[in-house]
């Protein structure tokens, strides 16, 4: 004689209840904890404070590279006469370099930040 | 401020998403690990290798939690992830076939069943009895509790294939308990 379902679907969920689920392994979470990818975000920083002081030492060398340029803009009359010195323009522009490289470095999935 | 560790599932993924909350993370690893656990159990019957698949699942949750919609199941979700290591497992094996094989075979030295007892081993056995397809609808449905949409969308069957495989799988576990009675 075959059993009406809802009782066999019964006995059924009872022996799963009854095998399962395993013992709770409380060591599991730690070992999937110390799997997940570190942040790393000392290293971005690091690296990002190393971009600006190299910068900065860049556009005191580079400055006079660019005072001509400057002469050339303030000649053509697009930037006020005196109000934008070779050198703020190379920090500008290595500034936004550094920013560009820190935004990078920084950048992760969404599940990674 | 930081999300309670007794918060709902997707207030923890939530956490998660939005500021890689690791102690979020951890609470939901804790919280389902068993599940996991269970449904890797019964699909690979090796509880080493469940358990390797199950901190891949949940390694994989972390880089995938932006996939995660709050309004669906946390545990379903897992679930989709447990399957697809599942299979991923099964295909470095490189065939998906000889993986079945040694799952349909009896209980052996080789496999480790979830615990002691008689009823426990039988219902090992009466599930080497199915299908890989048919298994995994009904450790889904009856094991992990989902629903049979939410096992659809964690096998990524459709629904009425999902129905069809818990059906055909649960009238096989009948006969195999019907018989297993008369004998």
């Amino acid at each position: 004689m075959t059993r009406p379902d809802e009782e066999f679907d019964a006995q059924l969920r009872g022996l799963f209840a009854d095998a399962g689920p395993p013992a709770h392994d409380p060591e599991f979470a730690g070992r999937v904890m110390a799997r997940l990818p570190h942040l790393e975000r000392w290293r971005a920083a690091a690296v990002t404070a190393a971009a600006l002081a190299g910068a900065a030492i860049a556009s005191v060398q580079a400055a006079p590279l660019v005072t001509g340029l400057a002469v050339v803009l303030e000649d053509a009359g697009a930037l006020a006469a005196g109000a934008f010195s070779g050198q703020a323009i190379v920090m500008a522009a290595a500034g936004a370099a550094a920013l560009g490289l820190a935004l990078l470095l920084s950048w992760r999935e969404p599940g990674l930040r | 401020m930081a999300v309670p560790l007794n918060a709902p599932d997707a207030d923890l993924a939530a956490a998660v998403m939005a500021a890689g909350d690791r102690r979020a993370f951890g609470a939901l690893v804790a919280r389902h690990q068993q599940a996991v656990r269970a449904l890797l159990i019964r699909l690979t019957r090796q509880s080493a290798l469940a358990d390797d698949l199950a901190q891949e699942t949940f390694l994989k949750a972390w880089t995938r939690i932006g996939s995660f919609r709050a309004e669906g199941s946390f545990r379903a979700w897992l679930c989709a992830i447990a399957y697809s290591e599942f299979l991923m497992a099964a295909r470095k094996a490189r065939a998906a076939q000889r993986l079945t094989d040694g799952l349909a075979a009896e209980p052996g030295e080789t496999s480790t069943p979830p615990g002691p007892g008689g009823e426990r081993v039988d219902l090992d056995r009466a599930l080497a009895e199915l299908s890989e397809e048919e298994r995994t609808c009904v450790v889904l449905c009856y094991a992990s509790g989902l629903s049979h949409s939410e096992a659809a969308q964690a096998t990524g069957l459709p629904v009425g294939t999902v129905k069809s495989h818990v059906n055909r799988g649960r009238a096989r576990l009948k006969l195999w308990f019907e018989r297993k009675e008369a004998a």
